[in-house]
């Protein structure tokens, strides 16, 4: 075997070897954008492509850019989604449209309605003492004028136009009441 | 002892509601962008005569005032007291609340402003928070049903209004339910306060001889007592901890009603009034009842009525979350991803170029 042939089979084995690429895109890539870069007319327009979008050819910034970008898609529409449940719970919540700013007339509470039933509609067992509306109104003025506090000019007890409302309410309802309707 | 405690206190907050002047009141918060607050207080009396200790809100000389009457189809004069003020922010609300002398003296009440940036929209959070008066664990969830409490926080006009409507009978169901279950959570927080005020004060009496967690255990039967005796307090004591207890420690029994008496104060006492939060941008959250009103119908506001029944057991929160559209971080966005877009189409095409 003479050097030639030597020489002819390392070159042969060398040829079927390939070696491995890990970096194939990027190498292709590298390569095709030398070689275009070369062929082409520099311009002002072609600068500024490559000023702006140079980030295309590295690799962690494109992948940031576009982590970025989903983030900010998957932010807008999570966003969106709970808008929409919580103005739908809102929606619930709508009571009443009105033209204008008007005082709202409040009745009274549940302490005073509980208290009222307490006081009216639970007699003790074995008594017989109901109060009328004039009789309560003249059982708490007394109180009042009684009181060591009290006002030198009482207000009339029930200057309270909600109250006066209860009071009346709750007197009709009761004096609708037959067994009621014979003690008042 | 105070005998029948529930009546006295009945009486002393009745008298309490008649000697005050009977103003219907509605208190407006406009909230804008920079955490200042126009505030307007509009009162409503039968008489021209507005005295600053039955306001329920803080109402004093540095506000712009106004009065104003209307005259109804019966000929009835009803006069409008209108006050308004600049707050700079909450901090200058909350002052007021604390040299608070009106009507709502006692409660405890605070104004809060929060915004957060959350890149497309920036979130306003306002709320107005009234303490809980019962100082011992009586939630009135764990006695109401969900359903029952969204009832009870409304507005007396609109339960009236559900009350008269098409679903008069569920409503009027409701309402009576809920009184009974409201007469059982009231009268279980007053046991209940009343047993601890009775331990705070005499845990160490030398003859007491029943610990405070079977006192506890005993507040079920105390408080069945309560409604069967016709809330007499002496009766209901003797019937469950015995004669001989109520014998031995009628004084302490009486102070501790006593001490309990001062702590609610600001429950029996409070006076109702409608608060109305304006917010800027779009209104997205709230624990109150949306309101929209103008021509339009475009103005939207949150009411909640404000009664001693809200915050007996619980803070009563008032709060209201609205978002306002930040257009700079909308526009930034939409920059950004046409750029990321173009970005990967110019370099799809340069690889398909390059390859063919």
């Amino acid at each position: 075997m003479n050097k030639k042939d030597a020489y002819s089979k390392l070159v042969t084995r060398f040829k079927s070897v390939v070696p491995p690429l890990e970096n194939k895109e990027q190498i292709i890539d590298y390569v095709m954008n030398h070689i275009e870069s070369k062929n082409r007319e520099p311009g002002r327009f072609i600068r500024l492509l490559d000023l702006l979008f140079g980030w295309v050819h590295v690799i962690w910034l494109r992948r940031a850019m576009a982590v970025t970008a989903i983030c900010l898609i998957i932010l807008f529409t999570g966003q969106q989604f709970l808008l929409m449940q919580r103005l739908t719970k809102l929606e619930n919540q709508i009571i009443k449209s009105v033209e204008s700013e008007s005082v709202i007339e409040d009745g009274p509470g549940m302490k005073q309605q509980v208290l009222m039933n307490l006081m009216f509609e639970r007699p003790a067992s074995g008594d017989s003492i109901t109060l009328s509306r004039e009789e309560f109104e003249a059982l708490l003025k007394a109180y009042i004028l009684d009181r060591p506090d009290a006002l030198s000019d009482p207000p009339y007890p029930l200057e309270d136009p909600s109250l006066k409302r209860f009071f009346r309410k709750n007197l009709r309802e009761q004096t609708d009441q037959d067994d009621l309707k014979s003690k008042i | 002892m105070k005998k029948h405690y529930i009546i006295s206190i009945m009486m002393i907050s009745m008298i309490w509601l008649f000697s005050c002047g009977g103003y219907e009141t509605r208190v407006i918060n406009t909230i804008h962008q920079d955490g200042s607050i126009t505030r307007k207080v509009i009162m409503k009396n039968d008489e021209p005569e507005f005295l600053s200790e039955n306001f329920r809100v803080p109402v004093d000389s540095t506000w712009q005032t106004t009065m104003t009457f209307e005259i109804n189809e019966d000929q009835d004069t009803t006069w409008l007291y209108t006050a308004e003020k600049y707050f700079a922010d909450v901090e200058e609300i909350n002052h007021e609340y604390q040299n608070d002398a009106g009507a709502n003296a006692k409660l405890s009440r605070r104004a809060k402003f929060s915004k957060k940036f959350k890149w497309f929209y920036t979130i306003y959070r306002f709320s107005e928070v009234i303490d809980k008066v019962l100082t011992v664990d009586c939630k009135p969830s764990d006695y109401m049903s969900e359903e029952e409490l969204s009832y009870m926080y409304l507005p007396g006009e609109i339960q009236e209004e559900l009350k008269s409507g098409p679903d008069s009978l569920y409503y009027k169901t409701m309402a009576d339910t809920l009184e009974i279950k409201f007469e059982r959570w009231l009268l279980t927080g007053l046991v209940r306060q009343w047993t601890e005020s009775f331990y705070e004060l005499f845990h160490d009496h030398p003859n007491l001889d029943i610990t405070k967690e079977e006192m506890r255990k005993k507040e079920p039967h105390l408080v069945e007592r309560f409604v069967l005796d016709d809330a007499d307090e002496e009766e209901a004591i003797k019937n469950v901890l015995g004669n001989e207890f109520y014998e031995n420690f009628n004084t302490e029994i009486d102070s501790a009603f006593s001490v309990m008496d001062e702590q609610l104060k600001p429950f029996w006492e409070a006076k109702e009034y409608t608060l109305e939060i304006h917010m800027p941008g779009q209104i997205m959250g709230s624990s109150g009842y949306v309101k929209s009103y103008g021509e339009s119908k475009d103005e939207v506001g949150i009411i909640w009525a404000v009664q001693g029944d809200f915050f007996l057991g619980q803070s009563y929160d008032m709060w209201v979350e609205s978002k306002v559209l930040n257009y700079w971080t909308w526009i930034i966005t939409a920059i950004f991803l046409i750029f990321v877009i173009t970005g990967y189409v110019i370099s799809s095409r340069k690889s398909n170029r390059t390859r063919g």
